[in-house]
């Protein structure tokens, strides 16, 4: 991969492999990180201002966000092993 | 006759900066879905860039443009996610895998520009350009549907883009333009 390549990165042109070497590339390239930041900064610029919120944005730290991953399938399997345990004669028909 | 609520100015500065931070959101997940192009780790990326701005906060300059300083911290985060990534699987604990970036220090030329700037820029440009543009920047089309719409092949929608994107840097960054003119 080339400094070349840096506009079809950006633009998201370029397959999934040739993506990884690109930024391979560009770890080590000083004058495609600044030319990278440039394209980021026009278009950033280019983009409509959205409303402001009442809101402030939901600042999540990395590691709880993580952890949610993790605990979700957790707890969904406690949830049908307790299902399980329960047994059907705990159910009540709806028929 | 009951006192004035007391209220902490330092308590009303953050808030407002968090308002601000907000008003960013959008075009900062635009921005690191097109860089990460999955949704997830997008918002991995703007979560992570809002907590350093809120780290960093006293390094942000009131008055000077506010995306543009949360556009050079999300492009070093990045930066040092790509490292990581480089690097390969390892393992050391992520702490010792990730160099940290430089000071972030958003180009003076980028922290002085308003939107109007840019908007004024693209009406000044000719009108296949800022057709292709448009399309791609502010409709997030890729260059298969630009070069279907516009009846034009793909790697022309590539060359106007580029086209586009030079001759708005020279507008925008005249003094720039014309260092690289006279070397």
């Amino acid at each position: 991969m080339s400094c070349d390549d840096l506009d079809l990165y950006f633009d998201g042109e370029l397959p999934a492999d040739q993506r990884a070497a690109f930024e391979a590339h560009l770890v080590g390239c000083p004058r495609c990180q600044a030319g990278l930041h440039e394209l980021m900064q026009l278009t950033i610029a280019s983009l409509p201002a959205a409303e402001a919120a009442a809101a402030p944005p939901k600042v999540v730290p990395l590691l709880r966000r993580r952890a949610l991953w993790v605990a979700a399938p957790l707890l969904a399997a406690a949830a049908a092993a307790v299902l399980y345990l329960r047994g059907p004669g705990d159910r009540k028909s709806v028929v | 006759m009951a006192p004035p609520p007391v209220t902490d100015p330092s308590m009303d500065a953050e808030a407002e900066f968090h308002r601000c931070l907000r008003e960013h959101e959008l075009a900062l997940r635009t921005l690191a879905l097109r860089l990460c192009r999955s949704s997830a780790d997008a918002g991995d990326l703007v979560q992570d860039t809002f907590e350093r701005a809120l780290r960093r906060r006293a390094q942000y300059e009131p008055g000077t443009n506010l995306r543009a300083w949360l556009c050079t911290l999300l492009h070093h985060l990045f930066l040092d996610r790509c490292r990581a990534r480089s690097r390969g699987p390892t393992h050391a604990p992520l702490d010792e895998l990730v160099v940290p970036a430089p000071e972030p220090a958003s180009e003076p030329v980028w922290a002085a520009l308003t939107r109007d700037d840019v908007v004024a820029a693209v009406g000044r440009l000719d009108p296949e350009f800022r057709s292709v543009y448009q399309l791609h920047t502010l409709d997030g089309m890729p260059y298969t549907e630009i070069a279907a719409r516009l009846g034009i092949p793909k790697a022309t929608v590539g060359t106007r883009l580029a086209r586009a994107r030079r001759k708005l840097r020279d507008l925008l960054m005249p003094a720039r333009a014309a260092d690289e003119s006279h070397p």
